[in-house]
């Protein structure tokens, strides 16, 4: 590594905050070490700068730990900075080395360094390189999800979800092969390797096989099945509540309006079919009415109402909202972010989620691809709770995940209706 | 703007029914809200933030189109607009004019 003499860098990526009048010894070895680097006393001179240049690496040297976390603290809360990626090194003294551990291992910030006195300068020159690998990584994958997310539709999200899967079950029966290979290799004591080997190639490709022919099999179905549905996405419900029934399989979808009459004329012939399947379903219903049904040993059991998280920043909608499901008998779960939404999905099992599009740390959009990817819920409805559509928005909503919306403010009626009509179509899925 | 009626009670009603004592509450909560809200974007056009005053602006927005505040939902939809364009004119306008949107709902309350 070349000796860079850039203590003063016009834009750096690394900024050094501490409290002490003296430049502590790590300045220099991190200004010898990287060019993007500069170091403030902290005041105001240093939020400015956390403000100017968004450092990607904040090292931390306060007169203790806990002075160190404060200031983060407050950066974060006061100052309502370092909202973009970006990794925390602590600097301590050799005494609460311990004490930074700790805080590190609880994964608070990335890591500590001993900087008074500093015995291994090329530690904290290691960790600075692995940052600087792992934050150019992050960037990139921000910048991919950024671009080309959002213009993914919902048709091609699923595909690229199960070629995710697909490649994810590649990788896991490498990974197998390789640990059977290696435990054959210890019994074998040097066993000829092609012996060992023929048979997993053969069952490797026979799995890939299996698993194109799935997945171009499933290929074609989804196509059909989006055909079919495009044809039904502009006949759902009224302009106020929609229930996005299928993802459409291109960008040109129809925005769905409240049906005319001439409209709702020519599709009459579908409705009407509909409409007596639904009754149908009604009349099934009628059987297992008043809120019981038979366990598996004849004991009458009482129905559990359904579950639904409200996500909604403004209290006073969120609570009317919820008076308004409590009255109709569902269970409500309040969420005033997405992040408060993320921790209560894992402990309730949700029937359905009311989403704010628009919602301050993480917005609506972003928490339902949360839910979808990470969380498992694929199957669970999300309905959008919104004050704006237009084609763009709703493209946009479906390949995040959202199945549904629900214009604010709506009426007490069209709410339930759309409540009900996404319960309903789970039940008959 | 004056096209728009300052408030229209039947939204509320048809949002959560005829409760008075319930709307009372509302409206008194909704208020309340219009306080900090009006201040924080207030601070943030000082301070040049303009996602922070949209941000402000569609939250108070939710519960003004909820309630039936209609002028001051209308009046918060502009903040936000200009606040996006950073039309800095328009939206110290809009936001001076909002203050009275609250001030004439308040009024519309006590009626």
């Amino acid at each position: 590594m070349t000796v860079k003499s850039a203590l003063a860098s016009r834009h750096p990526q690394v900024l050094l905050i501490h409290d002490r009048e003296l430049e502590s010894g790590a300045a220099v070895i991190i200004s010898q070490h990287m060019e993007d680097f500069r170091a403030f006393k902290a005041g105001d001179d240093s939020i400015k700068a956390v403000k100017e240049y968004q450092p990607k690496i904040l090292l931390l040297e306060m007169n203790s730990v806990k002075d160190s976390i404060q200031y983060y603290v407050s950066l974060v809360k006061e100052h309502n900075l370092l909202t973009h990626p970006h990794q925390v090194v602590l600097l301590c003294t050799n005494k609460e080395a311990g004490l930074a551990y700790a805080v590190c291992a609880k994964g608070t910030f990335y890591d500590y360094f001993v900087s008074r006195p500093i015995y291994e300068k090329f530690r904290l020159k290691s960790i600075l390189n692995n940052l600087s690998k792992l934050l150019a990584i992050q960037e990139d994958a921000t910048q991919i999800n950024d671009t080309y997310v959002n213009a993914l539709d919902g048709d091609i999200n699923s595909l690229v979800d199960e070629v995710n899967s697909f490649q994810e079950n590649i990788k896991n029966q490498i990974d197998n092969c390789r640990s059977v290979l290696v435990n054959q290799g210890n019994h074998s004591g040097g066993e000829d390797i092609e012996e060992v080997l023929s048979p997993l190639i053969s069952q490797i490709e026979d799995e890939v096989h299996k698993s194109l022919a799935n997945f171009l099999d499933n290929l074609g179905k989804q196509k059909l099945s989006n055909i079919k549905h495009k044809k039904n996405l502009s006949k759902s419900v009224s302009s106020e509540c929609k229930f996005i029934k299928d993802i459409p399989d291109d960008g040109n979808i129809e925005l769905p309006q409240a049906s005319s009459g001439a409209e709702a004329e020519d599709d009459m012939p579908t409705d009407d079919m509909l409409l007596e399947a639904a009754d149908d379903n009604l009349e099934a219903e009628k059987l297992l009415a008043d809120n019981v049904l038979l366990g598996d040993e004849g004991v009458i059991e009482k129905k559990s109402p359904k579950k639904i998280m409200v996500v909604e920043d403004n209290h006073i909608y969120r609570d009317m909202i919820k008076k308004i499901l409590i009255g109709h008998k569902y269970e409500v779960i309040e969420a005033s972010n997405g992040m408060e939404a993320i921790k209560q999905l894992n402990k309730h099992k949700l029937d359905l989620v009311l989403m704010d599009l628009f919602m301050p740390e993480l917005d609506g959009l972003n928490t339902t691809k949360q839910f979808r990817k990470h969380s498992g819920k694929k199957d669970l409805p999300i309905l959008a709770l919104t004050g704006n559509k237009n084609k763009d928005l709703v493209v946009k909503w479906v390949s995040s995940g959202i199945n549904g919306y629900i214009m604010k403010p709506s009426s007490k009626e069209k709410i339930i209706q759309a409540v009900e009509e996404a319960l309903d179509k789970i039940k008959k899925n | 703007m004056s096209e728009i009626p300052i408030y229209d009670p039947e939204v509320l009603v048809s949002l959560i029914g005829d409760d008075q004592p319930l709307i009372e509450e509302y409206k008194k909560e909704f208020v309340k809200q219009c306080v900090p809200t009006l201040r924080g974007i207030a601070a943030a056009f000082n301070k040049n933030e303009n996602t922070e005053v949209k941000d402000q602006a569609h939250y108070l927005k939710t519960s003004a189109k909820a309630i039936g505040a209609m002028r001051c939902a209308a009046r918060l939809q502009k903040i936000e607009d200009c606040a996006l364009s950073d039309d800095r004119v328009s939206l110290k306008q809009h936001i001076t004019l909002l203050q009275n949107d609250i001030r004439d709902v308040k009024k519309e309350f006590i009626k």
